[in-house]
Formats: structure tokens, C-alpha cells, sequence
């Protein structure tokens, strides 16, 4: 157990790295960091390529039928391709690049696919909702001190110690 | 608690506590960038015709402020009613930026010209002053189209002699003889300022595209 | 003056992708590829997810604040989210139920799938599908709900009615107390670690 945590960066430390990453986002592009909204970005485009008339009759859809496409999205794009490109030189460097569903042993790899599906798909509403997710709606939010970030962290950490009991089986 | 943690508790602390009592600037955030600039120069929204203008001084607007940028002799011999002066190089000073500093008022620059009263709007725009106008074609318009529209000869020199002469001179290099020759060539005058402009407007629309 | 590249360029584009790469690396290093870790926050066995997430908002607050103290950073020139209070609330509720079934949130769930985690490929799908859901039924579920309870493009120190200053200083000290508090908890209950 010790050795293994070691390779886990000391949590302050990483911290504070995070929120240098946070204010270098801001300083040179004046954006929030986010993990949702690529894939929202993602979504609309396809649906906007798949099915045009629909996606024109849909105020959600509808903007992304537009040729002039907001460059906030693109910039979310590129950045979760980072994120994706940083996490395997983190994982290669610690050895943790393995392919696997990660589960607590009591629990089928099975069920928890399908709860990790249920939480992706709460996790989309609730993002759409709340205008961002933990890191795009909370931390973000959180940097330039808005309301609405710590509001939404709030209701994330809130919601999510009242609803763990009913779940504790899929993770201890 | 170890004393990595304990370092990091009270470096944590002792630049929260500095940054507290700061207070944050956000007045640089109100000088606008180049691109906002320049799309406020190409608009032509700052202008006001001698005529508008003329109209706010009869209905005695109370959101009016006329503001002189000639110098104080100029001033001193003929200006707008209710106009005060700031010579266009005093503008910067603080106090009479305090002036400029404000939404309640409609500013509107003045100068014998155009040219002047553009630079001092440029100058409060850039500041992120909002409000502030051109009165258009200055003083010269004003003569021209408010005061005399016929017989301007005689009133212009009277506000502006060196202007009026060169003028004159201009009208003779060129060819001219009669006054209206004078003014023909004042109009044609006036689209020159505004040409590098429209240079500068192709050079940033082709490095956005 | 921050910020340095303007929006939908190509640099900025790049800065992006730079910036992307650095908070991936960064939430692998820290252990937020695993879900496991990641729920361990809500039963008391690793709250590690705490720990980074109170540090890396107060840090990045407070290094906004001396950037824009240097005079190099603008408040107004950036990313400001407005604030709706109810449907904020309600969107963070539905998440949260979402972290505790799923066991990531989408930032880290796309640590998960570079470090090889299928489970987070299952949770990035549910994303897309739960997004698609909420545009088929925007409409009639969502368009008047998300807009109501709007005030604004609100600060914590207008609301509280304190300098800016003040209020990150509150937050840094927060921030501490809860560090204090959990580990606190930990050792008070024993809770023990869990192998993952």
C-alpha cells in the first residue's frame, strides 16, 4: 500500500499545480478549464451532420447547424485532446497505462459499466443544466470566485455524500 | 502535522493575507483593445452635424457637454455657447480627464476641423470613456453651415486667420479664385485624414480571416 | 495583458491543447484516473479529491487575484459564468448523483480512458448520451427552467458585500479548515484504506 500512494503526487502539491493550470488557461486564453463541453460540442455536431432538419428545428441543436461555429467550443476541443495526450505521459511514466475496467471487488465488471453509463448520462444533463461540470462549472468557477461556481460544487458534493449511501455497495 | 504541511499552511496564508488587503484594478480592463478600437474608428457613430449639435445648445440640453480642444486663444475669440476649453495638449491631465470620466454627460469634441476633436476622442476612447462624441467638420462647419451659410469669408477670418489664408493659398495653388472654390477645396480636404484609415482596415480584416 | 491570444486563433488554439496536456498530466499524477479514488472522497477513505480540487480553486483565485494586482490580468476580459441559483443547484445535484453512480466527472473521466479504463469509455458515453437527451428534450423540459433565477454575473464578495481580497483570504481558510477537518475524521473514525 505505502509504495503504491507514493506514486500518487502529494495532493497540496498537485493542487497547486492544478491551479497554476487553471491560471495559465485564463492568463493566455481568458477560458475556464472543462471536460464537458467537448463531448456536448461532439454531440451537437453530429447530430447537426446526421440529421440537419432535425437539428434546425431544435433550439439546443440549432446552433450548431451555424457555419460560424463558437470558437469557445473549438478551444474546449483541443483542450480535452490534451487532457487525453497529458493523461497517457502522466500514465507512462507512473506505469498505470492498463487496459481495464476498474471495479471494487464485490461488484461485476458488468454493473459497473452500467452504472458508469447512468452516471455519464447524469452527469450530461446535469452539466447542460448547470452550464459546465465540476471542473468547467465548479473549479473554474471557483478561480474567478463566482457564485455559480461554488454554488454548483455545493450541489455536486452536497447531492453526491447524501445520495453515497444508496451506492455504497458499488464502491466499498 | 508535518513541517512541509506546516510551511505550505503558512506560505498559503501569509499571500492570502497580503492579496486581501489589496484592491482589485479594474480600471485596466477599461482601455479597449486595437480591434475594439479600430471597429469604433470605421464606425462613424461619434459624429454629430454642426446642425445636431446647434440644436441641443437652442433646446439647452442638460446632458450636453461642449468641450473646446483649440487652443486658448482661438477659444478666447470665439466659441460654442457653454463650451469650455481643454487644449487638445492638456487633454491628459488629470483634471481634465476627470471631466471626461463620466456617463451622464454627452461629450462632443470640437476643433476648427475634424482632425483635432478625432484625436481627443480617440485619446477619451481608447481611455474607455464612454459618451464622447465629434462635433463633425468643427468650428469651420459650424461657421459654414450654422452661422453664415452664405457669406462665410468674412467670419472666418475672424476665427481662423492662418486657416482662412491657407485656405486662400490652397485655392490659388490649385486654381481656384472665388470663396466657393475656397470651400470646394476644404471638402476636398476633409476624406484625407480618414485614408490611412481605410488602409489600416483591410490590413486587420485580411490578419483576422 | 491577459489574455494574450484572442479567441479562435490558432495560437489560442494551441495554447489550448498545451494547457489541455498540462491538466491532464496533472490529474493522472494526483490519482484521478481512478474512479475508485475519485468516490473514496464520499465514504472517507481517500479524500484526495477534496484535497486537490480546495487547493487547486483557492491557488488559481489567489493567483488571480496577484496577476491583476501586477496589473497584467483583467477581470472583465474573461471567462465569467452567470449565475442562475435554482437551475446551478438542480444541474449540480443531478451530477452529483451522477459521481457517485459513475465515479468520475468528465475531466478526470478522460484521464480514465488515456490511462486505459474502460469504465470511464462507458461513463464518456453516457455523457453523450445524457447530452443528447437533454437537446431532444430541451424544449419541453429545459429552455424555461435553465434561464429563471438569474442574478447576474455575481462574485462571492458582492454577494457578501467584501473585497475581493477579503473573500479569497475566507476561502483560503476554509480551504485549511476542511484539509484539517477530513483528515481529522479519518483518523477519529478509522476508517481504513481501501487497496485499489
Amino acid at each position: 500500500m505505502e509504495d503504491k500512494s507514493k506514486k500518487f503526487m502529494n495532493p497540496y502539491l498537485a493542487g497547486v499545480l492544478l491551479g497554476f493550470v487553471i491560471i495559465a488557461a485564463f492568463f493566455f486564453s481568458g477560458e475556464g478549464l472543462g471536460g464537458s463541453g467537448a463531448v456536448k460540442d461532439a454531440v451537437r455536431t453530429t447530430v447537426a451532420k446526421i440529421a440537419p432538419s432535425y437539428a434546425e428545428n431544435n433550439n439546443y441543436f440549432k446552433s450548431a447547424v451555424d457555419s460560424e461555429h463558437s470558437p469557445i467550443k473549438t478551444w474546449l476541443v483541443f483542450e480535452v485532446l490534451g487532457v487525453l495526450i497529458g493523461g497517457v505521459i502522466s500514465g507512462a511514466f507512473a506505469g498505470r497505462l492498463k487496459l481495464m475496467i476498474e471495479h471494487s471487488p464485490k461488484i461485476s465488471s458488468k454493473k459497473r459499466i452500467i452504472f458508469a453509463v447512468l452516471g455519464g448520462i447524469l452527469f450530461g444533463i446535469g452539466s447542460q443544466l448547470g452550464r459546465g461540470c465540476t471542473s468547467g462549472a465548479g473549479l473554474s468557477g471557483m478561480a474567478v470566485m463566482s457564485v455559480s461556481g461554488f454554488l454548483v460544487v455545493a450541489a455536486i458534493f452536497g447531492t453526491g455524500y447524501l445520495a453515497a449511501w444508496f451506492f455504497r455497495k458499488l464502491w466499498i | 502535522m508535518n513541517g512541509r504541511n506546516l510551511f505550505g499552511v503558512v506560505l498559503v496564508l501569509v499571500l492570502g493575507a497580503f492579496i486581501a488587503f489589496t484592491t482589485v484594478n479594474r480600471k485596466v480592463s477599461r482601455e479597449i483593445s486595437p480591434d475594439e478600437l479600430h471597429q469604433k474608428i470605421i464606425e462613424k457613430t461619434r459624429y454629430f452635424t454642426p446642425e445636431d449639435v446647434a440644436h441641443f445648445i437652442i433646446s439647452e440640453d442638460p446632458a450636453l457637454q461642449l468641450i473646446d480642444v483649440r487652443d486658448p486663444k482661438n477659444h478666447n475669440k470665439f466659441t460654442l455657447k457653454g463650451a469650455f476649453n481643454i487644449p487638445l495638449n492638456e487633454l491628459l491631465k488629470k483634471e481634465n480627464l476627470a471631466y471626461l470620466d463620466q456617463d451622464a454627460y454627452k461629450t462632443i469634441f470640437f476643433s476648427n476641423g475634424s482632425t483635432d476633436a478625432d484625436v481627443a476622442w480617440l485619446l477619451a476612447t481608447r481611455l474607455g470613456y464612454k459618451n464622447v462624441y465629434v462635433m463633425k467638420g468643427g468650428m469651420n462647419a459650424w461657421i459654414e453651415h450654422i452661422l453664415d451659410p452664405r457669406e462665410h469669408s468674412v467670419i472666418w477670418d475672424r476665427v481662423d486667420d492662418e486657416m482662412y489664408q491657407y485656405r486662400k493659398g490652397a485655392s490659388k495653388f490649385f486654381g481656384g479664385k472665388s470663396d466657393e472654390a475656397v470651400q470646394d477645396n476644404a471638402e476636398d480636404n476633409k476624406p484625407k485624414p480618414k485614408t490611412p484609415t481605410k488602409g489600416k482596415k483591410k490590413e486587420v480584416e485580411g490578419g483576422c480571416g | 495583458m491577459a489574455p494574450i491570444f484572442q479567441q479562435g486563433s490558432e495560437w489560442n488554439l494551441l495554447a489550448a491543447l498545451f494547457i489541455g496536456i498540462a491538466f491532464g498530466f496533472v490529474l493522472e499524477r494526483a490519482g484521478f484516473s481512478t474512479s475508485r479514488k475519485l468516490a473514496g472522497v464520499f465514504y472517507g477513505y481517500d479524500f484526495t479529491v477534496l484535497k486537490v480540487f480546495f487547493t487547486a480553486a483557492f491557488t488559481a483565485a489567489m493567483g488571480l487575484l496577484y496577476l491583476n494586482y501586477f496589473g497584467v490580468f483583467n477581470y472583465e476580459l474573461v471567462w465569467m459564468p452567470t449565475t442562475y441559483v435554482v437551475p446551478t443547484l438542480v444541474g449540480g445535484a443531478i451530477m452529483g448523483v451522477g459521481f457517485i453512480m459513475g465515479g468520475f466527472c468528465p475531466g478526470t473521466s478522460m484521464c480514465g480512458i488515456a490511462t486505459g479504463k474502460i469504465d470511464a469509455l462507458a461513463f464518456v458515453g453516457g455523457i453523450a448520451i445524457g447530452v443528447f437527451f437533454y437537446g431532444v428534450s430541451y424544449e419541453w423540459l429545459w429552455e424555461d427552467f435553465r434561464l429563471t433565477t438569474n442574478i447576474g454575473k455575481k462574485t462571492m464578495s458582492e454577494v457578501l458585500g467584501i473585497s475581493p481580497g477579503i473573500a479569497v483570504l475566507i476561502f483560503i481558510i476554509f480551504g485549511l479548515f476542511v484539509f484539517w477537518l477530513v483528515d481529522k475524521v479519518k483518523k477519529e473514525y478509522n476508517i481504513k484504506d481501501v487497496e485499489y
